[in-house]
């Protein structure tokens, strides 16, 4: 048995202009705003492959939405909200949605930077991707390299990163340049069950498994030089990225929280489409609880991704010892792409104070933005756009226009195009990690089928996807990633 | 009774079906078992443990009870294959026999509400659950 195909179609959408299309609030009744869907017409045709549009029009239902929903560009169906949605909740008078933030709460991207030139590298690429992969524990249930007490696992969901920094797993540079600072201060950590933290103390310092990575790659090209020397991001030299969120503990938060909105949808008299977009008022208890909650597990991503930097640092530092003498790896940025975030965003040119739910789709806010680092002011906020294993991953820097377009977001990654299952079909694990080495890159994989079901075309061109977000001017190419070694649960 | 995967872009998703709730039920698991490719100890003797799922609808219910399955096999590496339900209005109890876990291939990280709805018809119960991967 298969889905039905999407119901909506092309000429449900009305064109904008060559990048932004817009289904009207008319298309349903029950949709309190229009959906703004942000792609190009190639996109576009493969986007309705699946549902993620007629998902978009579900998530239009949901009480308080400012302006519209948006969706970008590596669009694809997920389960409630689409992947690559963006929704804007009124603080007056909307809700949060456990759903429109994800399982994985706060699934987010690290990049780091060395002045490491592959050309003097290449021969130690395989026993670093090793090294890594000893270091930085990976794989189904896999377990941290920090088994935490149960304060201090308090701690970590109160302080994220500043617990990495109080307890030598970070620099004042690292916090600086992670968004939020590594830390969400409106963290209520006795709003996390005691289940989710049962699943989660002794995750810190773990990979996961499914698409989460970590990966070596060179610099390829510039496009920015000035934002790329702010970033230190140098041609030819060495780059490393983890992409990874909260483990069980954010997973079961969010199965608590969509389980007790169940019944505060009644209270509330919501009524939606999809269970699976269970809400609540944002000034409700409930509301108030799981905001608490959420951005505690978010404060246990920071860290988790921060104590994941610190095992590479090492590993970089063994295996290039003797044969480079700066083998530090700097943080260029983290963010996050499963997030829900207080934000004021313009309604009818009014500053509206807002919940920004973001699944898929990360902060893109530009220059001048009192939230970004220092350092990014006259280049606005680093955005990662990791593509699928062995292509290129993109490093962009977010435009002001984003904040009009797109709520101050963009696209997270490629976006899925082919099912897990047709995936495992269609391809061998063996053989991807052959072609992929015959391409010069090197896999670590805990799971053959698993990576079958990463394979790079299971995923849209995440060049098309990049440049369709420049072309709308969200975002600015800085530079162009591929990978060399790319380590896998 | 039994079950079937269904096509989903990111992630996994069966149908179910049985002639009652409780073989819906026990098919769930066996098909979310089986998307895991969980295989369990065959020698070793069956461990019983009960479940209560929190109050609400049947579709609370089958979400509750497959959470649970998924949370003990990530917490104490078990797989449960015999169930005795016993369900009252907005509750579902269940005794649960199972084995240690011998292997597992990718862990469901949890059970979704998305288009989750059973359908009771002449021919007996069915349902479609998407699961986060």
């Amino acid at each position: 048995m298969f889905y039905d195909k999407n119901m909506i179609s092309i000429k449900d959408l009305k064109p904008l202009n060559k990048n932004e299309w817009e289904i009207p609030k008319s298309y349903r009744q029950d949709m309190q705003v229009p959906v703004r869907v942000l792609s190009s017409i190639e996109l576009l045709e493969q986007v309705m492959e699946d549902r993620s549009l007629e998902q978009a029009v579900n998530v239009a239902t949901l009480p308080g939405l400012v302006r519209y929903v948006a969706v970008m560009p590596d669009m694809h169906q997920g389960y409630g909200f689409p992947i690559g949605g963006v929704a804007a909740m009124r603080m007056a008078d909307g809700v949060i949605s456990p759903g429109g933030i994800g399982y994985d709460i706060n699934c987010g991207v690290r990049l780091l930077a060395s002045n490491i030139e592959l050309d003097g590298a290449n021969h130690l690429i395989d026993s670093l991707a090793t090294r890594i992969n000893q270091v930085c524990p990976s794989g189904v249930g896999s377990e941290g390299s920090i088994p935490l007490t149960g304060k201090e696992l308090e701690t970590v969901l109160s302080e994220g990163s500043h617990w990495a920094l109080k307890n030598g797993y970070a620099n004042d540079s690292d916090l600086d340049r992670t968004e939020e600072n590594g830390r969400m201060d409106i963290a209520i950590p006795v709003k996390v069950s005691k289940r989710a933290k049962q699943r989660g103390i002794n995750q810190l310092g773990s990979l996961g498994a499914g698409n989460h990575f970590i990966e070596v790659d060179v610099v390829q090209e510039i496009f920015d030089e000035k934002a790329a020397q702010v970033m230190g991001l140098k041609p030819g030299c060495l780059v490393l990225q983890i992409h990874c969120g909260s483990r069980g503990l954010g997973h079961q938060v969010c199965s608590d929280y969509v389980l007790d909105f169940q019944s505060a949808m009644q209270k509330y008299g919501i009524h939606l489409p999809d269970r699976e977009l269970a809400c609540a008022p944002l000034d409700s208890l409930e509301g108030k609880a799981y905001m608490g909650a959420m951005t505690a597990a978010a404060n246990f991503a920071f860290a988790n991704r921060q104590v994941l930097a610190h095992a590479c640092r090492q590993a970089f530092d063994e295996i290039f010892a003797g044969h480079f003498k700066d083998r530090h790896l700097r943080q260029v940025y983290d963010i996050a792409h499963n997030i829900g975030k207080l934000e004021t965003h313009l309604e009818a040119g009014r500053a509206q104070k807002t919940c920004v739910h973001r699944k898929g789709a990360t902060r893109a806010f530009g220059p001048g933005s009192p939230e970004i680092p220092h350092d990014y002011q006259e280049i606005g906020q680093p955005v990662l756009v990791p593509g699928s294993m062995g292509t290129s991953s993109w490093v962009l820097t977010g435009n002001t226009d984003s904040m009009d377009i797109s709520f101050g977001s963009c696209c997270h990654g490629a976006g899925r195009l082919m099912s897990r299952s047709k995936a495992r079909k269609l391809v061998q694990g063996s053989q991807l990690i052959m072609d992929l080495k015959g391409k010069g890159v090197n896999i670590k994989a805990g799971s053959l089928s698993g990576l079958a079901e990463e394979a790079p075309g299971a995923y849209k061109d995440v060049d098309l996807v990049v440049e369709t977000v420049v072309n709308m001017n969200i975002a600015k190419k800085v530079a162009r990633l591929v990978p060399v070694a790319v380590i896998k649960g | 009774m039994g079950y079937s995967e269904i096509q989903h872009a990111a992630d996994w998703a069966l149908y179910v079906w049985g002639s009652t709730i409780e073989e819906l039920f026990s098919e769930a698991a066996r098909g979310m078992y089986n998307l895991m490719s969980v295989e369990k100890e065959e020698l070793d003797n069956k461990t019983l443990t009960s479940f209560q799922s929190p109050v609400g609808d049947k579709e609370t219910q089958l979400v509750a009870f497959l959470q649970e399955l998924i949370n003990s096999l990530e917490e104490e590496n078990m797989i449960y294959d015999q169930f005795e339900f016993q369900f009252s209005p907005g509750n579902c109890r269940v005794k649960m026999y199972g084995h240690i876990v011998k292997s597992l291939g990718k862990l469901i990280k949890a059970v979704t509400f998305h288009n989750l709805a059973i359908h009771h018809e002449q021919a007996g119960f069915n349902v479609e659950i998407v699961f986060d991967v």
